[in-house]
């Protein structure tokens, strides 16, 4: 038969992970350490390949110039120009995400600390009723 | 006003009733609406310029997730442009794919304001956004909104560049680029834009009656002032009839989402899905409608000697209608946070014989 009791709590562990969803549940597990560096790293390497791509739509721009001027342009100076300002923008990148994935990371701890809660309680009304289950992922499709 | 309500209630239960496929039209209406903006304002492939097209693309977005809406939007407006220029088609991909890197893959919500912003100004409507930002989030929108100004202002000198150039050369981005640059309307929309969010996110957070109103009222009238302003002091040449109209009608949408927005968020029914052990589970949490029976309280002033025992008989009354009421507030809160469930559990034929024989 049906137990309303354990459906109820099912029922609410189910819509906390619809809510909630794979990602920060998965994410939940991660050290603040791994997960601040782990989002840090997405966000350098998305901003080198726009930045990249924005050199590349500059040099299109000027393409005339860079045709005419091939010989002569002074390359060590352009590079310092180009990567001067990727450096800095990788650095403020860094910081800035640091400190905003460090706080998102205490947000979504906060979040699902609800959701293990009803999974303990779950896990209680198993071991109460004698019938532990092997498999922890039955909760959730 | 009491229409209005009784409507609001009637479309609210209805929405309750048939969620699942009003959200699916809802769904296939907005991808429909996208790429039938984006075929008007650079409808150049013949192939892709065509009702089929816009019906599929509805279809698309009616069973993807709307992340594949932006991507499929981006890459139906590449395809329009490499129709008549491929370099420009190469570096409008290019452009989007920096919004993506740079902003999109970090803040997804703002890509929908992002690809609103040119779909709504196809449609002559951009000052909805403005006021609905204001009204449903943060002053940081202005951001998305200016990316999405900028981006209809793109679209539009890539279609004046293209019907007024005759060769196809990667000199045909250096034009558009310093045509965009040099565009005095893109620069005037985005900063009365940005002026109207902040003013009516600020209105609407007073505590004061009518505050939304108050809001949708004082955005769209400061649209239309500061656009006229604009246009008498820069001369940007502003059509003034088709601003009126577009602020007429962005005004009433606004007011019609405001109306129905915060009802139908919590109308509709939830289905969940899990199983355990012995049962696959499929659960529809339907939300409590929270509906109070209206009370009628009559006082009498004009009989003062027989009032004395009314009044008492009144006061116990109100006491006990205070106390009912504190108690109906007390369920409502923990209704709130529930919902009132309906099981669907498939049961085996062993469970029905037990069912059967326990009865």
């Amino acid at each position: 038969m049906v137990n309303e009791e354990k459906t109820r709590i099912m029922i609410k562990v189910a819509r906390h992970e619809k809510e909630l969803g794979e990602k920060v549940i998965n994410e939940g597990s991660y050290y603040k350490s791994d997960y601040v560096r782990l989002h840090t790293l997405s966000v350098i390497f998305n901003f080198s390949v726009a930045y990249a791509l924005v050199l590349v739509l500059f040099a299109l721009y000027n393409i005339d110039y860079i045709f005419l001027n091939f010989v002569t342009i002074n390359y060590i100076k352009l590079f310092i120009e180009i990567f001067v300002p990727y450096l800095s923008i990788i650095i403020a990148c860094a910081l800035v995400s640091g400190i905003y994935y460090t706080d998102q990371y205490k947000r979504d701890r906060e979040k699902i600390k609800e959701y293990y809660s009803e999974l303990k309680r779950l896990e209680k009304y198993y071991s109460d009723s004698g019938k532990e289950t092997a498999d922890d992922t039955v909760t959730g499709v | 006003m009491t229409q209005l309500l009784v409507f609001k209630e009637q479309v609210q239960k209805f929405y309750q009733n048939y969620a699942l496929v009003l959200n699916t039209l809802f769904r296939f209406a907005i991808g429909f609406i996208v790429f039938y903006a984006i075929n008007r304002v650079i409808g150049y492939s013949p192939l892709l310029n065509q009702t089929w097209a816009e019906v599929l693309s509805g279809c698309i977005s009616m069973v993807f997730p709307v992340q594949v809406l932006l991507f499929l939007a981006s890459v139906f407006i590449v395809l329009q442009i490499a129709y008549v220029s491929n370099y420009l088609a190469i570096t409008m991909a290019m452009m989007l794919a920096v919004l993506y890197f740079m902003y999109i893959r970090f803040l997804p919500k703002h890509g929908f304001v992002i690809l609103a912003m040119p779909v709504l100004y196809a449609l002559n409507i951009p000052y909805v956004l403005p006021v609905l930002m204001g009204l449903v989030a943060a002053p940081v929108s202005v951001i998305p909104i200016g990316f999405g100004v900028a981006i209809y202002y793109l679209i539009s000198d890539m279609v004046y560049v293209i019907n007024t150039s005759t060769e196809d050369t990667i000199n045909i981005y250096k034009l558009v680029m310093q045509q965009l640059s040099s565009d005095t309307q893109m620069y005037v929309s985005v900063f009365i834009f940005a002026i109207v969010t902040i003013v009516v996110y600020f209105i609407r957070n007073r505590k004061t009656d009518y505050a939304f109103e108050v809001a949708i009222i004082t955005g769209s009238f400061l649209n239309l002032i500061l656009f006229l302003v604009v246009n008498y002091l820069m001369d940007i040449n502003i059509n003034i009839l088709s601003l009126l109209g577009g602020i007429a009608v962005s005004c009433l949408l606004v007011w019609i989402i405001q109306v129905f927005r915060l009802p139908l968020n919590y109308a509709g029914a939830e289905n969940l899905q899990f199983e355990d052990d012995e049962y696959y589970y499929y659960v529809r949490a339907v939300p409590k409608m929270n509906v109070t029976a209206a009370r009628k309280k009559v006082k009498h002033f004009n009989t003062r000697n027989s009032t004395d025992n009314k009044e008492l008989e009144a006061e116990e009354q109100e006491a006990d209608i205070m106390a009912q009421d504190k108690a109906d507030l007390k369920e409502n809160k923990d209704i709130g946070r529930g919902h009132d469930f309906d099981f669907t559990v498939s049961l085996d034929k062993e469970d029905l014989e037990e069912i059967e024989k326990e009865n």
